[in-house]
């Protein structure tokens, strides 16, 4: 939901700090007026005096009072908001963009794959997806991160094994402190999936590396491009398809998107 | 202006538009092809500076009013 004046921010307490990695901490933010979002939309977290970044929620759509937004340091901004304290204002502005499109999604098996944090925006559509888990043939998520230390959100992996009709998981490509799981990068977990390729949507957020190598190995087995979302994540600015930093050919990931169906950008060059 | 759309992590996510070309070619076509695409209008305002810079004498506006007709 935008607001009349897009650019003017929402004050937002900062509850909480978890820290879920050495480099990935989860914000917990009780912004001052609920902001409705769907999963999938982004927002942009203000840390007054510094700067604007475009995160995406990792929290449950359903509960627009408090947000989670789980950040990864790379960078000025990423690195004060990892030194915030509980109690400090930040300031929000959002939800932009479309979100996953569920509806499509209904009926169908939904894979998802996940690289380090491009788990975080994956955590809110699985929110939403075990919302109405009955309205879909299963859902089978794969997950692959640097090193055991880096999974994120570890202490809920069991939980989401024991749900009905999912399937979760996840894979390392450096095994360290005694690491008894698999090991290689994600596309290795998607060697053996047991789905039905002509009925089922591939959803994935990670580095674009990563991004492009789930979806070569996904056309290889037999996906269309139309079946493939991208979270398609760039600077995005203005987050209402005006500044012109986010733009693949004609498309606004901050207005289209950020999660966009990969026929409609596979023409474009610098994809990646 | 490579840094116009650089991402935090330096090595780890590239600048969409890394070399030059790209961001020329992006220019060009946002103006010309994208605009239309999107909003119905040539991003071009007429204003000739690209006519008095091309050495050929390209009549850039006259070629942009018959592809466009």
């Amino acid at each position: 939901m935008i607001k009349e004046n897009p650019y003017m921010p929402i004050e937002a307490r900062l509850e909480e700090l978890i820290e879920e990695t050495p480099t990935i901490k989860t914000l917990v933010l009780a912004p001052s007026e609920p902001i409705e979002f769907r999963a999938g939309q982004f927002m942009q977290l203000t840390y007054p005096g510094v700067g604007e970044a475009p995160f995406t929620p990792s929290s449950n759509p359903n509960r627009p009072q408090r947000q989670e937004i789980t950040i990864l340091k790379v960078g000025k901004v990423t690195d004060k908001l990892h030194d915030a304290q509980p109690g400090d204002t930040l300031c929000l502005r959002g939800a932009f963009g479309k979100g996953y499109p569920i509806d499509k999604f209904y009926g169908k098996d939904v894979l998802l794959v996940g690289g380090g944090v491009g788990l975080a925006p994956l955590r809110a559509l699985m929110y939403a997806l075990f919302n109405e888990i009955d309205k879909f043939a299963s859902v089978s998520i794969k997950y692959g991160a640097r090193s055991p230390d880096e999974l994120l959100f570890a202490n809920q992996f069991d939980k989401w094994r024991a749900m009905p009709k999912v399937d979760f998981t996840e894979t390392v490509d450096v095994p360290v402190n005694g690491w008894q799981g698999n090991v290689g990068v994600v596309t290795t977990l998607l060697d053996n999936i047991d789905i039905d390729i002509k009925n089922a949507y591939v959803v994935s957020c990670g580095p674009p590396i990563m991004l492009k190598f789930v979806t070569q190995k996904c056309l290889g087995l037999g996906f269309k491009p139309r079946q493939i979302y991208l979270s398609m994540n760039r600077k995005m600015s203005c987050g209402i398809g005006v500044c012109g930093r986010c733009n693949i050919g004609p498309y606004y990931l901050c207005k289209d998107g950020p999660d966009m169906c990969y026929e409609k950008i596979m023409k474009y060059d610098n994809v990646f | 202006m490579a840094n116009f759309a650089k991402m935090g992590g330096d090595g780890v996510k590239p600048t969409p538009r890394p070399e030059l070309r790209n961001r020329f070619e992006n220019r060009v076509r946002h103006k010309f092809e994208w605009m239309v695409e999107n909003l119905n209008v040539v991003g071009c305002v007429g204003c000739g500076r690209c006519e008095a810079a091309c050495m050929g004498g390209s009549d850039i506006r006259g070629f942009l009013k018959e592809m466009t007709l």
